[in-house]
């Protein structure tokens, strides 16, 4: 157990690894060059070449690339162009509102996923199946930031007992939880829906039902639990939506987080800060992928000794 | 003796795609205490549906019959009621016991269910209890076994515990579903053992479903024979074995592979079982019929009793066709 999280942190390091080349390179190859924006329209080109070596962009790209990891080694992501300030101290700020924004999605996915799905499985084609599943494909046909502006419309605008935006409070919260939330619950409805009906018809749970079990042990014992794996595949998949998700949610609910950030960052050609935030992104997903296989073993004993 | 199962004029039908298939189509099935009864009968016969009914474990509504289980109609039991007589009174084991068993589950969990649903046991009283029906069925290393999941087990050890399973609430009626199709010979005879040997201590009926003449005579007091929905004999394995009298039935036995007698080929039935949905005028079995005369494609022949014991479903055997023959 410990062997195989060792094993896998240290895979870590050369995905990281690829991250950053992909990232820094990527970025780089974006029309656009932060020393012009920083110095001006009318700044000739002296003065712009100055203003790169202030930036620390002279040089090969491969030279800015070492010295870029060689940095990053040393816990240094470099300074914002923007701002001039550690861009990892600038992302730290930024970290609690997106942590919180999708920690609160997460837990609407599975809330609104989990329940719908499971009732919908109960009695399939019922009305209450029905209405989950429309609910559903609703959920999965409307755009994030739709959702969004809908929200504000009701609950801010007409009932106004919502704010539009911000991240202060927790109930600055509540809407772009929703707005993040809600496609994913309805992935996560249909997938827990289709996966409980797939079980319900295995050899096991006619055992079940065979050994005159209540009908709730029978659903929550044999059925779901054997469900979850594909439940908990998908909510690890999902998290990786969520995270992207964060970018158009703080936009439209002005809240000042890394998603926001991220996209400030790329408009202004802002390299150290796109670099230092996709990488804290990426690990991020790497650490929910090893949870979500971590959980696989504590759920299946057959995937436990691998 | 006394009737633990009386199934009478039982009738399932499924529709799906607008088609009617008659699965079980009126039969009747005697099983007495203590008795091992046989139902026997080619792949798509209605076996596992006529068992599974008796377990209520298939959804919908019968279409016509009574299942009485220690003379009430559980037909008619609400549901919660039915749910204390499964796994408890009435247990039953399936045909496939390398998917039968929950993967994420323990073997001590899945035996113990039973005993605490049905009688109320605690955790611990409901390991030692697991222990002894896992001993009871001839597990080897019970102790171990029961911390263990199923896939740690082979087909053999999955049928048996599936056994213990059953056994835990000490049934009256045991229905096994070709308990061991899925085994190997040697494992299949130790099964088979186990079983016949659970039903004289435990004084438990057993309802065999089958499709192996073989395992009909070493386990079966009784036997029924199935064919497309409907018995077409039955009576004591001792007179089935020394004469029987459906055509369907003869051809059964003479395809058993036997030892001793020279046999170039394995005798099989020609013509294969009609489809469900197929509705036919008739005897179903007369299309593969090596005796079949003209009424049998005209009208069905009733289910008679020809000899003291020995009922079967075939004109061969009416008085009026053998007078027209002139056999007496
Ligand atoms: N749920 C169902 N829906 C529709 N048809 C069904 C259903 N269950 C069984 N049948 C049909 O009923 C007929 C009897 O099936 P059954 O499973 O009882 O046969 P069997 O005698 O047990 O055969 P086998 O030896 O292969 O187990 C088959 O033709 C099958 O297609
Ligand atoms: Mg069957």
């Amino acid at each position: 157990m410990l062997n195989f999280i060792i094993k896998r942190l240290l895979y870590l390091i050369p995905t990281l690894l690829g991250v950053t080349i992909v990232c820094f390179f990527i970025i780089r190859a974006i029309p656009g060059d932060p020393a012009q924006v920083i110095a001006g329209a009318e700044a000739t080109a002296e003065q712009v070449e100055q203003v790169r070596a202030q930036l620390g962009l002279e040089g090969t790209l491969f030279q800015q690339y070492i010295d870029y990891l060689w940095g990053l080694l040393q816990g240094d992501m470099g300074n914002s162009l923007k701002s001039g300030q550690p861009v990892l101290s600038e992302i730290l700020s930024k970290l609690p509102t997106t942590l919180f924004l999708t920690g609160a999605s997460i837990i609407v996915m599975i809330v609104i996923g989990l329940i719908a799905g499971v009732v919908s499985a109960m009695k399939p084609n019922s009305h209450s199946d029905n209405f989950f599943m429309m609910f559903a494909l609703f959920g999965i046909s409307m755009p994030v930031f739709w959702v969004g502006i809908v929200l504000i419309l009701i609950f801010s605008y007409f009932l106004q007992v919502l704010p539009t935006g911000g991240d202060s409070e927790f109930k600055n919260f509540i809407l772009p939880a929703i707005t993040l939330g809600l496609a994913s619950s309805a992935i996560l409805a249909r997938l827990t829906r289709s996966s409980m009906l797939e079980i319900v018809n295995q050899d096991f749970v006619r055992t079940a039902r065979a050994k005159g079990l209540k009908s709730n042990k029978i659903i929550f014992k044999h059925t779901f639990r054997n469900a979850l794996i594909t439940i908990i595949t998908v909510i690890g998949l999902e998290f990786g939506n969520l995270l992207g998700g964060t970018v158009i949610t703080e936009t439209v609910f002005s809240m000042n987080g890394l998603g926001r950030y991220i996209i400030q960052a790329i408009q202004f050609r802002d390299y150290p800060a796109v670099q230092g935030s996709i990488l804290f992104v990426a690990v991020a997903f790497v650490l929910i992928n090893l949870l979500v296989d971590l959980t696989y073993g504590s759920i299946d004993p057959r995937l436990r000794e691998k | 003796m006394e009737k633990i199962l009386e199934i009478k004029n039982l009738k399932k039908y499924f529709y799906s795609e607008g088609k009617v298939i008659p699965a079980v189509d009126g039969i009747d099935i005697d099983v007495k205490k203590g008795d091992i009864v046989g139902i026997v009968g080619e792949s798509g016969s209605g076996k596992s549906v006529t068992s599974l009914t008796t377990m209520r474990l298939i959804p919908g509504d019968v279409e016509d019959g009574t299942i009485l289980f220690d003379n009430k109609n559980i037909l008619e039991l609400p549901e919660k009621q039915m749910r204390t007589i499964r796994g408890n009174d009435m247990a039953m084991i399936f045909q496939e016991p390398m998917t039968s068993l929950n993967p994420l589950l323990t073997i001590e969990d899945q035996i113990g269910e039973v005993s605490r649903t049905h009688m109320g046991f605690s955790k611990k009283q409901a390991k030692d209890h697991s222990l002894k029906l896992l001993k009871l069925v001839g597990i080897p290393r019970p102790e171990q076994v029961l911390e263990e999941y199923p896939h740690m087990l082979s087909g053999g050890m999955r049928q048996r515990v599936m056994i213990s399973i059953a056994m835990a609430g000490n049934p009256k009626l045991l229905i096994a579903d070709e308990p061991t199709t899925a085994l190997d010979v040697t494992i299949q005879a130790q099964i088979l053992e186990q079983l016949k040997n659970l039903s004289i201590e435990y004084d438990t009926s057993i309802l065999l479903i089958t499709h192996d003449m073989g395992v009909v005579a070493e386990m079966c007091d009784y036997v029924y024979v199935m064919y497309s929905g409907k018995i077409v004999e039955h009576t004591s394995s001792i007179n089935l074995f020394s004469s029987p009298k459906h055509p369907y039935t003869q051809g059964l036995l003479k395809s058993i592979p036997s030892l001793d007698a020279e046999q170039d080929r394995l005798y099989s039935i020609q013509g294969k079982a009609p489809n469900p949905d197929e509705v036919l005028e008739g005897c179903p079995f007369a299309p593969r019929c090596e005796m079949a005369m003209e009424i049998c494609s005209k009208t069905s022949p009733p289910l008679e009793e020809i000899e003291p014991g020995h009922f079967t479903k075939c004109w061969l055997y009416s008085e009026e066709e053998k007078q027209k023959r002139g056999v007496r």
